[in-house]
């Protein structure tokens, strides 16, 4: 009989055991595949560069002030008096700045504005004074370095997320301007003022509904309200209403379990001395919730920074930097998701994945030190 | 001092006021996306609709969704979503559970805090990872062991979705198993119970409640999700799912795949989906709701 | 002070919503100013606002690339969301240029105005392990409308054919349909993809599969797939020209007059000269002047 309990007892605990680390590498396995996949293409660049390639045609012109330019040998083609040095990828390619020596005379170029353009190593030169090049022998376009003065189209390769991360800064903000404010206030609401009954059922009722409602609801919602119907367009704005809306209930949730948690002792004191129920929210109540009001804005951008459905249609998904609210833009969920769907570009969907890993970690790991901190 | 007595009344009140006002706006705004919602998705039931005319019964039940030639079920996908959800719930529950036992209850100190912590983390992974994810490895896998090639499937939908709703029912449940009072624990041990006697006759029933929660959570995240689920589903047009490897359509997907283009009726029965996906997740609130009075009822 | 701060973030959001506002305004301004300059007479400024069929976007991108690199004060967006999508979006002022990659329907010709920018073909695709290169019309049909169903049927492995096709509002999916001839009745079993790459990617991966895409996408993908002849043509631009390949279909371009800026006017007269014809060529499809 025993012996029928101990091996009963011995299967269940292996059961919980493996149980445990099946769901440990389900869910490693995805960060896993995210990092495995992506890492290679992440560098400063990535950062900082813009999506899409971008094509200009740049002025450069030799003076000839004869300076000498450090000399490089790897190149297909070699320019001397100019301190440059252009390579073909493969045969099929097209032709590439490969060497710039220091104060090249191609770091000097001017755009079709006036403005200065400056020429880096693995920008591609489609055309020579409005002559394709890719297939021209290697001696001829040496020639064409003759002339003092040469205009150039200049493409340069895409492939970093700063317009995305723009878009993603500016969805916060003005996220964050709309929601804090009014969830805070209802927050407030609800814990100080509000007299047990109906309405606050309401709106307790409320504010649990909006919390399970799907976001691709919000998505459809956010479309056909701030896209259309409002004319506001695809834009940092119609994307931002709609994520207040989402936003709401979480905010409001979090500020007033820190509320409630404002011994009342503090209130009784202040009542005591005199003030009054307004005076004694902003000096005493508030500044004792600000832990909750930075743990909502937190997990706020937490959010914002994982939501998709319902920017797809409200933001856009072209990856350019969005002027001014009333711009469009798109987030890195939504171009990962483009990136798969459109190109299969795993590599490249994997690569913003970090990027979103790495923000989800960092916000979740500051909310977790703040709660410590402030023992809630 | 009778004057600034006064001022201090006026901005009290209207203080109060504004505070009123923001949490009147989550009133406003759901009862404004509900209405929303609700009106446009009602419209093409109603006799006399300038759009077109529907039968709800047709739209419920219906096994074809081709708004080219005004057909318009939703039956098909209703089934695979529910399929998916109870699915997911199958493969993610017990092994969640036992997850938060392990935390909970087996593992030694540092562990449990690494566990819980890498959870937890783990809770804030966008959904649209999962989809690269699914898209990338889960389909090829699901092809292999697919009777008819195919790796977008039911099955292929409700793995992603197990592990999409793991963490979050892991962690909730781990909080609710680890509240449960000494007392009980010991009393249950007092009694000889063994560990896992203890665990599965005493603690979880009397962390049920938390569990519960758990659980209603997960379900929500489960029917809601799209992005996670569109590329590995499969999205046919029509047939009601008979197996785990059949294509499916679930409602959420439905709602993006169309949206962009549709009009008119086409649109409004975009709309109707949308009210049919809330009804679902009020039905699943208040079914859980009430079981969650039954078993409190027959615990007292 | 709280209030203070409150206040202080009404303000700024009042703020920036004004400088948003008079940002958009001022660069109407200087776009006027502008081309009074006869210097800057050639420069313009604006936002192109475009977007539609994935069938158009390779196209479409390059040629937007390009009128930016020529006016650099031009920025643009092409939002890639499906023919339907595109001529809707017209419609409701969502897009200023829409592209589709089928004819318009009756209704969606109402106010607005619609014009071809390119030709381009629907390439049918296989996997290059497939054994079956080449199909009649008849087994085209046949395949989509589900009566041909194992690829032995055709002369290929004992496998089951894996039809794959188009979401609703793809303009490929429509013309491939009506120049089939399977219009309404696709087997009810086919795969739906949204997007000429996600076809594309699929058939890449999925050895017994079957799918049509745009030949601007077969010619990105000409490693992973295999273009199937259609009634012993096979599926390039000089046959769509001679019109012996019969699946070939217009990328239309639809706006409203009154609503483009000035920059998108510029635009579509760009489209049309001899340099923009020719990018479209660049990108796979077939120029119209």
């Amino acid at each position: 009989m025993q012996n029928k309990r101990k091996k009963k007892e011995m299967i269940i605990q292996l059961i919980i055991k493996i149980s445990t680390l099946i769901a440990v590498l389900l869910l490693s396995s995805i960060t896993i595949f995210i990092v495995k996949n992506g890492y290679k293409k992440i560098n400063l660049d990535y950062f900082t560069s813009d999506y899409n390639d971008k094509t200009v045609y740049v002025d450069v012109e030799n003076n000839h002030t004869s300076e000498h330019y450090d000399i490089s040998e790897t190149d297909d083609i070699f320019i001397d008096e100019w301190g440059v040095g252009i390579s073909k990828l493969n045969d099929d390619s097209n032709y590439y700045i490969s060497y710039l020596a220091k104060n090249s005379i191609f770091e000097n170029g001017v755009d079709l504005k006036n403005e200065p353009f400056k020429i880096k190593v693995g920008d591609i030169i489609k055309k020579i004074d409005k002559v394709n090049i890719a297939d021209l022998k290697n001696k001829d376009i040496e020639n064409m370095f003759r002339d003092n003065n040469l205009e150039l189209k200049i493409t340069r390769n895409g492939g970093g997320i700063y317009p995305m991360l723009i878009s993603t800064l500016m969805l916060i903000f003005l996220s964050l301007i709309i929601t804090i404010p009014i969830g805070v206030g209802a927050a407030i609401y609800l814990v100080e003022y509000a007299k047990i009954g109906k309405l606050v059922n309401i709106i307790r009722f409320a504010t649990e509904s909006l919390a399970g409602i799907p976001s691709i609801v919000y998505g459809l919602f956010g479309m056909i309200l701030f896209v259309k119907f409002l004319g506001i367009g695809q834009s940092i704005l119609s994307g931002s209403l709609t994520l207040s809306i989402i936003l709401l209930p979480t905010v409001i949730r979090t500020t007033e379990e820190t509320l409630i948690t404002v011994p009342s002792s503090y209130k009784e004191a202040s009542y005591a001395l005199g003030a009054n129920r307004l005076q004694t929210l902003v000096k005493i109540i508030i500044p004792n919730t600000i832990s909750g009001i930075i743990i909502a804005v937190i997990l706020s951008i937490g959010r914002i920074v994982g939501e998709s459905a319902a920017l797809l249609f409200t933001v856009g998904t072209f990856a350019k930097i969005p002027q001014n609210i009333f711009d469009s833009g798109t987030s890195l969920t939504v171009r990962a998701f483009m990136e798969v769907k459109e190109y299969a570009a795993v590599e490249s969907a994997c690569a913003m994945g970090i990027v979103l890993l790495a923000i989800v970690f960092i916000l979740n790991i500051s909310t977790k030190i703040i709660v410590k901190k402030l023992k809630l | 001092m009778n004057k600034t007595r006064k001022n201090i009344g006026v901005i009290d009140r209207i203080s109060q006021f504004i505070f009123l006002t923001c949490a009147l706006v989550s009133v406003i705004a759901v009862i404004s996306i509900t209405a929303f919602i609700f009106f446009k998705g009602i419209q093409p039931f109603i006799k006399g609709n300038i759009e077109g005319n529907y039968s709800i019964v047709k739209f419920l039940t219906g096994d074809m969704w081709k708004p080219s030639q005004n057909i318009y079920g939703i039956g098909y996908m209703i089934v695979a979503s529910v399929f998916a959800t109870i699915g997911a719930l199958f493969i993610g529950v017990p092994i969640s559970l036992f997850t938060a036992v392990y935390i909970s209850k087996f593992a030694r100190k540092k562990i449990a805090i690494m566990l819980r912590t890498v959870i937890e983390l783990l809770a804030s992974i966008p959904s649209v990872l999962f989809g690269v994810f699914g898209y990338t490895v889960i389909v090829s896998l699901v092809r292999i062991i697919s009777p008819f090639q195919v790796g977008d499937s039911l099955l292929s939908v409700i793995i992603v979705l197990s592990i999409m709703i793991l963490p979050t029912i892991v962690s909730i449940s781990e909080s609710a198993i680890s509240a449960v009072p000494k007392s009980y624990i010991e009393a249950s041990y007092g009694l000889g119970a063994t560990k896992t006697e203890t665990v599965f006759k005493i603690i979880l029933p009397a962390a049920k409640s938390g569990i519960f929660s758990a659980i209603v959570l997960g379900i929500g995240r489960a029917i809601g999700e799209t992005m996670a689920v569109i590329l590995v589903a499969g999205n046919p047009e029509q047939n009601f799912p008979t197996s785990l490897f059949d294509k499916v359509r679930l409602i959420t997907n439905n709602i993006v795949l169309e949206q962009g283009y549709a009009s008119g009726l086409h649109e409004e029965m975009l709309f109707a989906t949308g009210a049919v996906l809330f009804i679902f997740i009020i039905i699943v609130n208040l079914i859980l709701l009430k079981i969650r009075k039954g078993s409190d009822n027959y615990a007292k | 002070m709280r209030r203070k701060i409150k206040k202080l973030l009404v303000l700024l959001l009042a703020l920036s919503m004004v400088v948003a506002i008079v940002g958009c305004g001022n660069s109407e301004e200087i776009n006027t100013s502008s081309n009074q300059s006869s210097e800057d007479a050639n420069l313009i400024k604006g936002f192109i606002n475009a977007g539609g069929s994935t069938s158009v976007e390779k196209a479409a991108l390059k040629l937007l690339e390009e009128f930016s690199a020529m006016n650099p004060d031009v920025t643009y967006a092409y939002d890639s969301s499906g023919s339907s999508t595109g001529i809707k979006n017209v419609h409701d002022n969502t897009y200023k240029i829409g592209f589709a990659s089928r004819e318009l329907k009756e209704a969606e010709k109402k106010d607005v105005e619609y014009m071809p920018i390119a030709m381009d073909g629907i390439a049918v695709c296989v996997n290059p392990k497939n054994e079956v290169q080449a199909l009649t019309m008849e087994q085209l049909k046949g395949i989509y409308v589900g009566e041909i169903t194992n690829w032995k049927e055709l002369g290929g492995t004992d496998a089951k054919i894996v039809v794959v096709s188009r979401e609703n509002g793809s303009g490929t999916r429509s013309a491939f349909e009506e120049l089939s001839n399977v219009d309404e009745n696709l087997t009810q079993g086919a795969t739906i993809k949204s997007g000429n790459g996600e076809v594309a990617a699929y058939i890449a991966s999925e050895y017994n599969a079957i799918g049509y895409i745009s030949f601007v996408t077969l010619d990105l993908n000409k490693s992973k797939l295999k273009g199937m002849n259609i009634e012993g043509i096979s599926p390039n631009i000089e046959n769509v020209q001679t019109g012996e390949y019969k699946l070939s279909r217009p990328f239309n371009m639809i706006y409203i007059a009154s609503k483009l800026s000035d920059a998108e006017k510029k635009f579509i007269d760009f489209i049309f000269t001899d340099e923009g014809q020719s990018l479209i060529e660049e990108a796979g499809a077939i120029r119209v002047k």
